[in-house]
């Protein structure tokens, strides 16, 4: 690729991969550079690519990637995400709520602890199944649906108190 | 699926409301041009054609060409990364870059980012030392102190290549 090339490469992709390195670390430094180690790996190696929507898919799987591994590398001494999934999931499963606005989800969203955000932004933003997380967290897929439930249930809380 | 759970899933290209701070893009070039600095051959690639030339000889020929490169070596230091740069502390630190861009070209490609992130945590200065040493140091002092700084980073790098 030529400068030209790869600069309009970065345009076009580097938003949404700050955005899903942001969402996981929560730091604008770090999701940057998150965001930029994913686009020169993309532009330093020659691949082959059937279509936009596979260049797509691994430049997010590589940043989801490269995220939680510094993500895993700040938490390691607290067992990243096992501590949180022991707690016991509660009764009320699904509850329906109003659908709110787009706005109030995404400020709700973003006061979701950090362990269950991170299974819930997995799942919900960046389309990935269990089996995925699984694969990128090293973690169970028991441990992460555990998490992906309190998270869900912490953000309807999150609606209410907001609605309220 | 909850209908609120399938709404964010819809809608998951509206939650990437984040920015980079500015200058992000131009300071993506500068790590791109960093990069591609590193593409002199390497040390092995150097010598391959020797190695051709020892094959095609009788035993005569061989010690003598032995003896030859053996003084080749002694001249042209490929074990020394700094070879070539002389005094010149900025040269020193250009090679140093060169060849820690060839290092990051040995990465495997699958599950790289992680080896990334190392080996970027290892060799990356936030302020170059290079540009931190005190004038008053002679040139020749300060070739001393980053041919040393910079090899002994390099080593340590260099390790990377037999990991896995």
């Amino acid at each position: 690729m030529t400068r030209q090339e790869i600069t309009e490469f970065y345009g076009a992709h580097h938003r949404r991969l700050y955005n899903i390195a942001w969402r996981i670390l929560r730091d604008p430094d770090e999701a940057e550079e998150v965001m930029h180690d994913t686009i020169l790996k993309f532009v330093s190696h020659d691949r082959d690519f059937a279509s936009q929507g596979q260049i797509s898919a691994w430049l997010a799987r590589t940043c989801i990637r490269a995220s939680i591994d510094r993500l895993r590398e700040r938490h390691r001494r607290d067992g990243f995400l096992e501590e949180y999934a022991r707690e016991v999931p509660r009764e009320d499963e699904d509850p329906q709520i109003p659908l709110p606005d787009l706005a109030r989800i995404r400020t709700a969203m973003e006061q979701v602890p950090d362990p269950y955000r991170l299974v819930l932004n997995l799942v919900l933003l960046e389309g990935l199944d269990y089996t995925e997380i699984a694969g990128l967290t090293g973690k169970k897929e028991t441990t992460l649906r555990s998490l992906y439930s309190r998270g869900r249930s912490k953000l309807i809380d999150l609606l209410k108190q907001v609605e309220i | 699926m909850s209908e609120l759970e399938q709404f964010i899933r819809t809608n998951a290209a509206a939650f990437d409301t984040q920015e980079p701070a500015p200058g992000h893009e131009e300071r993506f070039l500068a790590r791109l041009d960093t990069v591609r600095t590193g593409t002199a051959p390497s040390a092995p690639e150097r010598f391959s054609a020797l190695s051709g030339f020892f094959r095609t000889r009788d035993h005569r020929a061989l010690a003598y060409a032995l003896a030859l490169f053996a003084a080749v070596l002694l001249v042209i230091r490929p074990g020394d990364p700094f070879r070539g740069a002389g005094n010149d502390p900025e040269a020193i630190y250009m090679a140093y870059m060169g060849q820690v861009a060839e290092l990051y070209g040995h990465v495997p490609a699958d599950d790289s980012a992680a080896w990334d992130a190392s080996l970027q945590a290892m060799t990356e200065e936030e302020a170059p030392l290079f540009v931190q040493l005190p004038d008053e140091l002679s040139r020749r002092e300060q070739a001393r102190i980053l041919k040393d700084y910079y090899g002994e980073l390099l080593a340590g790098a260099k390790k990377f290549k037999y990991i896995r």
